[in-house]
């Protein structure tokens, strides 16, 4: 089976100067936000390669991954209950085997191959939004990725580029009716974090909004590559499961290893109201993060964007359930917020610039933080 | 079709093995169950007779259950709430009864003149107490009791559950004792399993 190209009503020189303006973005942007790493790594003074300075926290645990596979049990963490098997097996693959691949570039290739995911998930976004608006306001839903405030999180190796680009490739495949493709992607992001699994519910909507329920229970012609896409979606969670069980005898060892974190699934609710209970705690940053991605939510629901809102509200939700701390990096990883954003000040040029450097100061500051271990940017 | 169908058998049986962990005690108790305080490490929970398990010196007891315990301090652990577990894996045989071994300060003064508990070994009642202000003799208020385990209640290398059960824990500021707001039964110093024959 041939992998269809996505196309849409432009003609080749259109799409040539289109794409080249995306590559552009992406140069300007990286230059931006990494520029402004390296300057928080010259900084630190450190004498640490580069590769490191990029790699924090959680990269740290993919790279134990990488080196020595799944642990059997916790080994040498500060958290001496914590062990990498909350960490998605998808995107330490892809690592290994481009370090693999590209072995003359050491380390490095971590950082060539997630960029290398960004730019597709730019030019994949573009051709998603352009089937329904403008190329203007597709290049401004750009603009908001590419300086996102947590976009560095897009170009050092976490699974945030990843995941990007899976989730916008289900979307546009299955508003397309490539179903297949939809449901390949969606088990791909599956296996790459604990919220991929919930891309299974935007899909059913999508599906319902061309197909009745019905129609798909009874498998109606056409509809069959529609059930079989939303059934093989979480196969990458179900395969990894499989795997943890034979591992560590545990299928759900990667959510019973978050009490390693203190983290306990509650009531969101609660942890928002508790997050916003006191002003004087980075918990009401993040909390102010969370009320504004739910207030795109929404924004997308009256919009009748109910897959996006759908992706996004699940995305604010599952995470919220156990924690805020993060919750900033996971809603600024899910692309509906950019949308609901280019929607909101649409036909607004002023809100535009102020937006747009809002978001382009705050990721040369979050890109510092990062490169300067700053712990709240995680 | 039918790709569909092995896919959903598959996913019915990958949910199926959660029915049936094969992960350690250790692994069970602390990531599936949650109800240890700390992660042991596999093995971590056996437990040799006549060794006494020490509560003092700030030391993280592994044994202990996640509720049930307060913070370590120097002289031991309190218990907070009315009940508090210690979960550990005999390894050495069993021939006989065994003797449970404990010292501890129950929360007593004026205010609060006696304190009731109960000890339990694998959900059976082998013995209670009623620590009473009046018959405090050891200095600090420390007390010793031994309880009889009748043989065959815990077996080796099987998971043995020691309840403590507390029927009337209270808070040091309620008794003016202290400004103390957690609400305490006995601060646990020492326990020690050992054969009745034992010296």
């Amino acid at each position: 089976m041939k992998y269809p190209l996505p196309s849409i009503n432009e003609t080749k020189a259109a799409v040539l100067k289109t794409s080249l303006l995306v590559v552009a973005i992406f140069v300007v942007s990286r230059g931006v936000v990494m520029g402004f790493g390296y300057l928080g790594y010259l900084m630190t003074h450190s004498t640490a390669p580069l590769y490191h300075v990029f790699c924090q926290w959680d990269c740290g645990w993919y790279n134990s991954i990488i080196n020595h596979g799944y642990e059997t049990e916790p080994i040498n963490h500060r958290h001496e209950s914590a062990a990498s098997w909350a960490f998605f097996p998808l995107h330490p693959l892809t690592l290994y085997y481009t370090r693999e691949l590209l072995f003359f570039l050491g380390h490095n290739s971590d950082l060539f191959i997630v960029n290398g995911f960004l730019l597709c998930s730019l030019l994949v976004l573009y051709r998603y939004y352009k089937i329904n608006h403008t190329t203007r306001d597709a290049l401004f839903c750009l603009l908001l990725v590419a300086f996102s405030p947590y976009s560095v999180y897009f170009s050092v190796p976490y699974t945030e580029s990843l995941a990007l680009l899976l989730a916008l490739l289900v979307f546009y495949h299955a508003s397309v009716d490539q179903w297949v493709y939809a449901g390949l992607f969606a088990a791909l992001l599956s296996a790459t974090k604990v919220i991929g699994v919930l891309i299974v519910f935007p899909m059913l909507v999508i599906a319902l909004r061309k197909y009745s329920v019905k129609s798909l229970i009874r498998l109606d012609q056409g509809t069959e590559h529609v059930v079989f896409s939303l059934i093989l979606a979480p196969l990458g969670l179900f395969l990894y499961m499989f795997y943890l069980y034979h591992h560590v005898g545990d299928v759900f060892a990667f959510k019973n290893v978050q009490v390693a974190w203190s983290r306990q699934v509650g009531n969101p609710v609660t942890v928002l109201l508790e997050g916003l209970s006191n002003p004087f705690n980075i918990k009401f940053y993040f909390a102010l993060i969370t009320v504004s991605g739910l207030g795109l939510t929404a924004y997308l629901v009256k919009r009748r964007l109910y897959p996006e809102a759908i992706l996004l509200g699940l995305g604010i939700l599952m995470p919220l359930s156990t924690h805020l701390v993060s919750i900033p990096r996971y809603i600024f990883g899910l692309f509906p917020v950019y949308i609901a954003i280019e929607m909101m000040t649409r036909d607004q040029a002023l809100l535009r610039y102020l937006v747009f450097a809002v978001f382009s100061a705050s990721s040369a500051f979050i890109a510092v933080a990062l490169t300067n271990s700053v712990v709240y940017v995680n | 079709m039918l790709i569909s169908g092995l896919l959903i058998c598959f996913y019915v049986y990958v949910l199926s093995l959660s029915l049936h962990p094969q992960a350690s005690i250790e692994h069970k108790l602390f990531y599936i169950d949650q109800v240890l305080s700390y992660w042991p490490k596999t093995n971590g929970l056996n437990y040799q007779l006549g060794k006494p398990i020490d509560f003092t010196k700030k030391r993280k007891v592994v044994y202990l259950s996640r509720s049930g315990w307060s913070f370590p301090e120097n002289t031991g652990r309190w218990t907070v709430g009315n009940l508090a577990s210690l979960y550990l894996v005999v390894k050495d045989a069993i021939v006989s009864d065994l003797t449970l071994q404990l010292r501890c300060i129950p929360m007593l003064n004026n205010k609060h003149p006696s304190l009731e508990s109960s000890l339990s070994v694998n959900g059976r009642e082998i013995g209670n107490v009623v620590y009473k202000l009046s018959d405090q003799v050891a200095p600090h208020g420390t007390y010793a009791h031994e309880f009889v385990i009748p043989y065959g209640l815990i077996k080796t290398s099987e998971l043995t559950r020691i309840d403590l059960r507390i029927k009337n824990p209270v808070s040091p500021s309620a008794i003016k004792k202290s400004k103390d707001k957690r609400i305490l039964g006995m601060m646990v110093k020492t326990m020690t399993l050992k054969p009745v024959l034992q010296d």
